[in-house]
């Protein structure tokens, strides 16, 4: 009752020019058919799925926004590869980490309500939880952002394990690792020597 | 501990190593000879070089690799811009340094002879220092962009000067001098009052003197602004003279 006593004219009005209609009326164009070609390209959810395989036979289903985070597949994409992808190098528990780095990390168009410097912020402190796992995984994240050529992944974990090797001496270094020291003393010695510098607590 | 460094391809650990420090990657290279090679490459040591330090280099020093560089860089002030100005890198913060020579500020009548000469001495990395005879109107002026330091780093600006002889600065001592270091994006000041013969000056390394003109932080990756730094005397007029100004230095607190 109370819509029908208010005059059509102002209801049409406030839906049409609601920024909030709007997205509506495109997502639900490019869910139906694509009426304007290449409008598809401009909506946030892009339909476009990738398929990734891993080498333990999971299989993942991801958006293509997030799968070219990864610059092999965002080039495998451009060359043409429209089935699934095969990743022999990457197990499921590894690529399903990397997936959650990549789908936090896609950037995203659309009103937001805070500024870069306050999202740059969250984004960090996403960043920082994210990387809370143990040395293994680490490792394995490594390996998969290097193979995967996931730069900001890459410098997350390498960052990380630097961390761990900041200002200790060489035989915490070993220790932390697991790494046989090969040199002979006098080797030793020489090397030593030619980096001093590094070893006086002045300098 | 799960992982071991030698397990990784080559060139994660360099760029592992690429987070450390320079101090950390020498360390790095005494831990084993299998990890000698990474912690001395070019990888591993790209980021503590500054982009720009290869085209700054002429040409007896671009067969350095980057670690040899970067130690060659901290060791021995590079002149560039024609000689007029000297850069080198702090070792343990891997921060850049520069000292802007006397030819590259602005001294108020330095081009008037009863004034101020340019004379050239051993002692200078430069080939001219300005060297004061007597002035009323003591006034010098620097300027440096930031696309030139280090980003994130609190920088401190110093006068770098010597007596001619032993007792033969005048008529500093009564008069104190105003310094200032400007950010003129931020326009946020550093000013003091130093006075240049007693106590406040500090004695360098190289024999020099300094006294500090204040400090500036440089952000990160904002826009390219100028920093200015002056030291003047311009108000009480006495004579004043005996000193022989090689510059001001730029270099992280």
């Amino acid at each position: 009752a109370f819509v029908e006593n208010i005059p059509e004219i102002y209801i049409l009005s406030l839906l049409f020019f609601s920024p909030h209609f709007l997205y509506l009326l495109i997502s639900v164009s490019v869910l139906t058919m694509d009426p304007i070609p290449g409008l598809s390209k401009l909506t946030v959810s892009s339909s476009k799925k990738i398929v990734l395989n891993c080498s333990d036979g999971k299989s993942f289903e991801i958006d293509e926004a997030v799968a070219r985070k990864s610059k092999l597949i965002a080039d495998m994409i451009e060359s043409g590869c429209d089935g699934p992808i095969p990743l022999q190098n990457v197990t499921g528990k590894t690529l399903e980490k990397v997936i959650e780095y990549c789908k936090r990390h896609v950037v995203e168009f659309g009103p937001s309500d805070e500024d870069d410097e306050e999202a740059a912020e969250k984004l960090a402190i996403w960043d920082a939880e994210f990387i809370k796992v143990d040395e293994e995984t680490i490792f394995h994240l490594i390996l998969a952002a290097n193979y995967l050529n996931i730069e900001g992944l890459l410098s997350l974990t390498c960052k990380t394990v630097a961390d761990y090797i900041k200002d200790k001496t060489p035989e915490e270094v070993r220790q932390i690792f697991g790494i046989e020291n090969d040199y002979t003393p006098e080797e030793e010695e020489a090397v030593r020597k030619e980096n001093v510098w590094a070893f006086d607590p002045n300098q | 501990m799960e992982i071991n460094l030698l397990d990784l391809p080559e060139e994660c650990t360099a760029t592992v190593i690429s987070f450390t420090s320079p101090h950390d990657a020498c360390r790095i290279s005494t831990v084993s000879k299998s990890l000698r090679s990474t912690a001395d490459s070019d990888a591993a040591w790209q980021r503590f070089l500054p982009a720009e330090s290869r085209l700054l280099i002429d040409h007896s020093l671009s067969r350095l690799s980057n670690k040899q560089l970067f130690l060659r860089l901290c060791d021995s002030p590079l002149l560039i811009d024609d000689g007029r100005t000297s850069f080198w890198m702090e070792k343990r913060s891997s921060k850049k340094c520069r000292m802007l020579s006397a030819r590259k500020l602005e001294i108020v009548w330095v081009d008037t002879p009863e004034y101020w000469s340019w004379i050239s001495i051993g002692e200078s990395r430069f080939e001219e220092v300005a060297e004061l005879r007597m002035v009323c109107w003591f006034e010098i002026r620097g300027k440096i962009s930031t696309s030139l330091l280090s980003s994130d780093t609190i920088y401190g600006a110093y006068l770098v000067f010597m007596e001619v002889n032993k007792m033969g600065a005048f008529g500093f001592d009564s008069l104190p001098l105003e310094t200032r270091f400007r950010s003129t994006r931020t326009e946020l000041c550093n000013n003091g009052r130093v006075f240049l013969e007693s106590g406040m000056r500090e004695p360098r390394e190289d024999g020099w003197l300094e006294i500090e003109l204040g400090e500036c932080y440089v952000g990160f990756d904002e826009e390219e602004e100028e920093l200015e730094m002056s030291v003047l005397e311009t108000r009480e007029g006495g004579w004043k003279g005996g000193i022989i100004v090689q510059g001001i230095e730029i270099r992280p607190k």
